[in-house]
């Protein structure tokens, strides 16, 4: 190991910096200040361009459409700003295509209102024009939905009932695609990954070089091409025209993406002019410098860096408005060598630094977006998981931690945003004075950021996979829980197995009580079941039988999407060279490593059915109490007549209290069921799965559709949240046994291993405390444990938040992959925060 | 044998007060003093006992029902819910034993040293990353001697630091069978007049003070703890009184001792409705912030390291 990687950082003097100048807290202001408003013009042009362009291959109709858009759309530049780069005209607003959701759209007119969020709080406004175009927008796309062949060939493969099996009806597993008909889009909803358009697609590299090296480099290629002939890869997929539809597309991105800075430079130009304008004259024309030289060019300065990130991360939201999500990477060793050059040259202060990226994080949460109702408790609109990752080790084991690292939490301190989200790569080579300005700053932001996060487990996945030692140290995360490589972008296809509905017909011998049909295999009578062992076989068997379909349900989905005719240019310009390389973006093969493609087969419930078993040992085998066909009795009446026996199953032993009475049931059932769904390869690639306990409120949708449980769980109710949470209340032995329960199981195949831990104020008051919550973090991370967050606030806020939402608009509290401000939460997410067990001294 | 089982009541976990880094504390059950501040009153007996706690009580009867003795009272208007005859109930437990709903609870419970350590042990990794360990509280330890001797060289023995938290007033036999495998004392100074330390704890302080030296001149760590009750032992003159007891005791040291001192609160008056129980401080608002400052003021100007919980 050599000697450090980045100088020394004086954690003091960063702690005490500030973001907060009158510009950003002018600009927050004029943020918390703004309506929401739906901002329809980027889809009148897509859908004239689309009209322009009929009969040319669908990869050139998108690029075309993307550039129609960012050399027409309204360009909004605020004074007070540093950072430029706004998605629509208004501070806040959101923009949509409608042909990415034709019927949602419709839905929301018909209903007299977009819901930007999950809540009442969150509606948003659009003019009475802009509705009428918009109407006539969507209906002309209503009639050019393409058919729904995922659907019908899945009924055609397995019949009509296995639609039965999907989300909104019986729920039992969910796949993507797995909407009902009417959400069907062209592209937006529901096929993000088969473009290449996913949760993954910001990379650093083009930052680095500038787009119009990459141009160069894809025309090049093209003159290559017609000399030498085009990459013999696979004759099936990639043809000539395929390969050049790509890399013309990919020139006519980045051609648009220069000219939409040049617009905010001519922009910022046309306004430094303006007289009124004469005190932001200099930063103005400063703008419009940095505008005209990135993302065309590499960054010659900090401002710039931070700058052209800020475009190169927007412009994949212009075209793709349904799914925002696109994570941000490694920010701290993006900006890292930019911002050190810029500080010893002494052309910035650590002050305008901390400015700078405080204008841009204001910029990551200007973005809005809309969902139609019926989908907001399911989803969490107007969070798009800008996922920032930070610190880490290197590949010969160095700290990766930098002055940049500690900039990073500073503004998201001060910022208080619920986005971006803050993700730390933690390690035994990181310093306390990190960790404890990570912790510091996790009490300023009260919203459950920083997520710490288990850095040898993330780079031991890939190791496992096959990837070289510096390319597997450089992952980030993305989306909700998920996790990838900057060198592959792997998402593919997520799978999502409802593990408490394989419960219920473990019970009913195969038959779903809510949908009322035999869905399962036959698995025995559980009432004359004789132990806990014998009713974990009858599980095994739920599940093993659905993993089999699911799989095959996959394979199609999977291989329909990949099918369709369409890559996304922009993908290809963040990913160029492979694109240039194998003449085929990441998602759908062109990569150095064959982990792309894969299948996230993700699932939830076991620490629920841990402690099912539990209390059946409890008070069927062991105590006697009751029956087995009791215990089904008074769950098929959600335990109306049977309170008592309700309240026994409650009072048996509990995950989250270092019990080993449940946690060996636990670990048990964990490693089977691993094995279970890892027995078969990824249809598609043949590789092994990667487990992911992702979707960060599935326990809410799980738990509404599932059944009265031997927990002592009501219908309806939330599953336990996370992936290693307790149930809700239960966890009552305090933070270390918590822990102890949560790593028992070795959980490191799993992306997305959430621990949500609930602290009361009065546990951080002193440095002393916030040392042993560090030991806290730390000893989950040795004894395997992924990913913990903490929720820092006293129950009587979420209480008084729940009763008086418009005094609370403030409070922010972690969810499971993301934050969002509590009262824009459904009342049902809500009331299961509030349940969650408090930590208190 | 004496000192295989002991009666504990609690075992708590993640305890960041009670002595350096985290802690598991273990409470033991039965005391020789009764301190009429006391916010453990389920510790003082050193039987087993039936209470009752109103926030989880349904009213469901069942205890009602099952009771033998006939000496519970269902009280709906009351606040207490259920009423306990204590002066008829024998702490059988069948009220215990039909409530679901965690309202009629035991306090304590007999164990064994391995028992303990079982649930000791498992939070190691916490002790050994913030120099943490095990703390024995009550109740008094010392009044369990034996069993306490053999829990603390357990933990000892397996590399865990070990403190206890006591009142002092016991015989010197007990102190000395559990002084060898103690690392820290957390020693109690509650009034520094014996007439006034009877009339409060019911008993003299002669004994505590002799305790104090022993354990001063054995070359243990000890921190002293000063629980400052309004009306009681809070006068100027007493505080003055106190810290020069600390200098003398500074002076019989190796090491510097300190005070902690733990302000009064009202925490376990509800304990002493479940138990039935009468609290002398009902209604007792917490020393006010001059007060805090006052002692901090007093401890400091005579040199002694003071710090107010």
């Amino acid at each position: 190991m050599g000697g450090p990687r980045f100088r020394p950082v004086n954690a003091d003097l960063m702690w005490n910096l500030t973001c907060l100048t009158p510009r950003t807290i002018e600009l927050r202001r004029q943020h918390a200040e703004a309506p929401v408003v739906i901002c329809p013009e980027d889809s009148f042009l897509f859908t004239e361009s689309y009209k322009e362009t009929v009969g040319l291959p669908e990869t050139l109709r998108y690029a075309y459409a993307y550039e129609k858009i960012v050399e027409n759309c309204p360009i909004l530049i605020r004074k007070e700003e540093l950072i430029v780069g706004s998605l629509t005209k208004e501070i806040r607003g959101a923009n949509l295509i409608a042909a990415e959701c034709p019927a949602n759209v419709l839905d929301s007119i018909a209903s007299g209102g977009f819901t930007r969020k999950m809540s009442e709080w969150t509606k948003a406004d659009i003019s009475e024009e802009d509705m009428v175009k918009l109407k006539a927008d969507a209906e002309y796309w209503m009639e050019r939905v393409p058919e729904h062949e995922v659907n019908k060939l899945l009924v055609h493969e397995f019949g009509e009932e296995h639609m039965d099996l999907m989300m909104d009806r019986a729920m039992i597993f969910e796949g993507i695609p797995f909407r009902a008909e009417t959400e069907m889009g062209l592209w937006g909803p529901i096929f993000p990954e088969r473009i290449g358009r996913g949760t993954t697609s910001f990379r650093a590299k083009p930052v680095h070089v500038g787009l119009n090296h990459i141009i160069d480099l894809c025309e090049k290629e093209l003159v290559k091409m017609d000399t030498e002939g085009y990459y013999p890869g696979c004759l099936t997929r990639i043809t000539p025209a395929y390969k050049r539809c790509l890399i013309r597309a990919m020139i006519i991105c980045a051609k648009a993406t220069i000219r939409w800075a040049e617009r905010h430079a001519e922009e910022a130009r046309r306004m430094a002019a303006l007289p009124e304008n004469a005190e932001y004259k200099d930063v103005l024309l400063q703008i419009a410098e940095n505008c005209d030289w990135v993302p065309a060019n590499p960054p010659r300065t900090y401002w710039e860096a931070v700058q052209s990130y800020r475009f190169l991360n927007a412009c994949d939201q212009k075209i793709k408005p349904y799914r925002k999500d696109t994570c941000l990477g490694r920010l701290d060793q993006i900006l890292y060598p930019y911002y050190e050059a810029d500080l010893q040259a002494g052309k910035i202060t650590r002050e305008f630094a901390a400015e700078i990226l405080g204008c841009f994080f204001i910029k990551l949460r200007e973005g809005e977006g809309f969902d139609p109702e019926k989908r907001e408790v399911a989803h969490s609109q107007g969070t798009f998981l800008p996922d920032i990752t930070i610190c880490g080790r290197d590949e010969q084991g160095r700290d990766m931690t930098n002055e940049m690292s500690y900039l990073v939490l500073r503004v998201m301190a001060d910022m208080k945003f619920n986005e971006p989200t803050i993700y730390i790569r933690c390690h035994d080579g990181m310093s306390d004075d990190f960790y404890r300005m990570a912790v510091k700053a996790n009490m300023e932001h009260r919203g459950g950021c920083p997520a710490f996060l288990n850095d040898e487990l993330g780079t031991r996945r890939y190791l496992d996979r096959g990837v070289a030692l510096e390319d597997a140290c450089d992952w980030n995360c993305s989306g909700c829980l998920a996790y990838h490589l900057d060198c592959a972008e792997h998402t593919g296809g997520f799978m999502h197995l409802n593990l408490l509905k394989c419960f219920e017909m473990a019970m009913r011998d195969g038959y779903e009580p809510r949908w009322g049909k035999q869905f399962g295999p036959h698995t025995g009578d559980f009432t004359k079941m004789k132990s806990v062992d014998e009713i974990l076989e009858a599980w095994y068997k739920q599940i093993d039988y659905f993993c089999d379909l699911l799989n095959r349900d996959y394979a199609i989905r999977r291989s329909l999407e990949l099918s369709y005719p369409l890559v996304s240019g922009l993908n290809g310009v963040m990913w160029y060279d492979y694109a240039l390389e194998y003449g085929e973006i990441p998602v759908r093969g062109g990569t150095p490593y064959p982990i792309t493609e894969a299948m996230w087969l993700g699932n939830r419930g076991q620490t629920d059915v841990a402690d099912c078993l539990a209390a059946i040992q409890k008070v069927v085998f062991d105590d006697k109490k009751a029956t087995l066909a009791d215990v089904l009795d008074a769950c098929n009446k959600n335990f109306e007549g049977y309170e008592d026996l309700q309240q026994m199953l409650l009072n048996a032993p509990k995950y989250g209290n270092d019990d080993d009475y449940v946690d060996d049931i636990f670990v048990k059932l964990c490693t089977k069921v691993d094995e279970i769904m890892t027995k078969r390869p990824d249809p598609i690639n043949g590789q092994k799965v990667f487990l992911f306990k992702g979707a960060a409120s599935a326990h809410v949708v799980y738990g509404m559709v599932s059944w009265a449980l031997p927990n002592g769980r009501n219908a309806g109710v939330s599953c336990n949240d996370g992936a290693v949470s307790a149930m809700p209340g239960m966890d009552i032995e305090g933070p270390t046994a918590l822990i102890n329960s949560a790593s028992k199981f070795d959980f490191w195949q799993y992306a997305g291993g959430v621990l949500n831990m609930k602290f009361t104020k009065d546990l951080l008051d002193s440095p002393e405390k916030i040392d042993k919550v560090i030991a806290l973090i730390k000893t989950f991370h040795r004894r395997g444990g992924w990913h913990v967050q903490f929720n820092i606030h006293s129950q009587e806020d979420l209480v008084a938040a729940r009763h008086d939402p418009e005094n609370w608009k403030d409070l922010l509290v972690r969810v499971g992959g993301y934050s969002a401000n509590f009262v824009d939460l459904p009342l049902p997410l809500q009331d299961e925060i509030i349940h969650r067990t408090p930590h208190a001294v | 044998m004496a000192g295989e089982t002991g009666m504990i009541y609690n075992i708590q976990k993640y305890s960041l007060d009670d002595g350096p880094g985290i802690r598991t504390i273990v409470f033991m059950k039965g005391c020789p003093l009764r301190c009429k501040w006391c916010a453990n009153p389920e510790s003082q007996e050193t039987f087993r006992q039936v209470g009752h706690r109103a926030s989880t009580c349904v009213l469901c009867g069942k205890c009602y029902m099952a009771c033998p003795k006939k000496c519970i009272t269902l009280a709906p208007d009351d606040e207490r819910k259920v009423i306990i005859d204590h002066d008829v109930c024998d702490n059988c437990g069948a009220c215990v034993e039909v409530c679901l709903h965690d309202a009629m609870r035991f306090y304590g419970r007999v164990v064994t040293v391995d028992e303990v350590w079982k649930e000791v042990k498992k939070d190691l990794h916490y002790y050994f990353d913030t120099h943490g360990g095990v703390t024995i509280s009550g109740g008094e330890p010392m009044y369990q001697p034996d069993f306490v001797a053999a829990l603390l060289k357990k933990c000892r023995s397996e590399g865990v630091h070990t403190a206890i938290e006591t009142c002092g007033f016991v015989s010197p036999e007990s102190l000395d069978k559990v002084l060898p495998f103690v690392d820290l004392f957390l020693f109690d100074i509650k009034h520094m007049d014996s007439d006034e330390h009877k009339k409060w704890t019911g008993g003299p302080n002669e004994p505590i003070q002799q305790n104090i030296e022993t354990v001063v001149k054995a070359g243990k760590d000890i921190t002293i703890r000063f629980p400052m009750i309004p009306g009681v032992n809070d006068s100027h003159e007493h505080l003055v009184k106190l810290a020069e007891r600390m200098v003398e005791l500074n002076g019989m040291a190796k090491k510097p001792i300190g005070i902690d001192i733990m302000p009064f609160h009202n925490f376990g008056e509800n304990k002493y409705q479940n138990l039935g129980m009468p609290y002398f401080f009902a209604g007792m608002d917490r020393p006010p912030q001059e007060k805090k400052d006052e002692v901090m003021e007093i401890m400091t100007s005579h040199g002694i390291t003071c710090v107010v919980r």
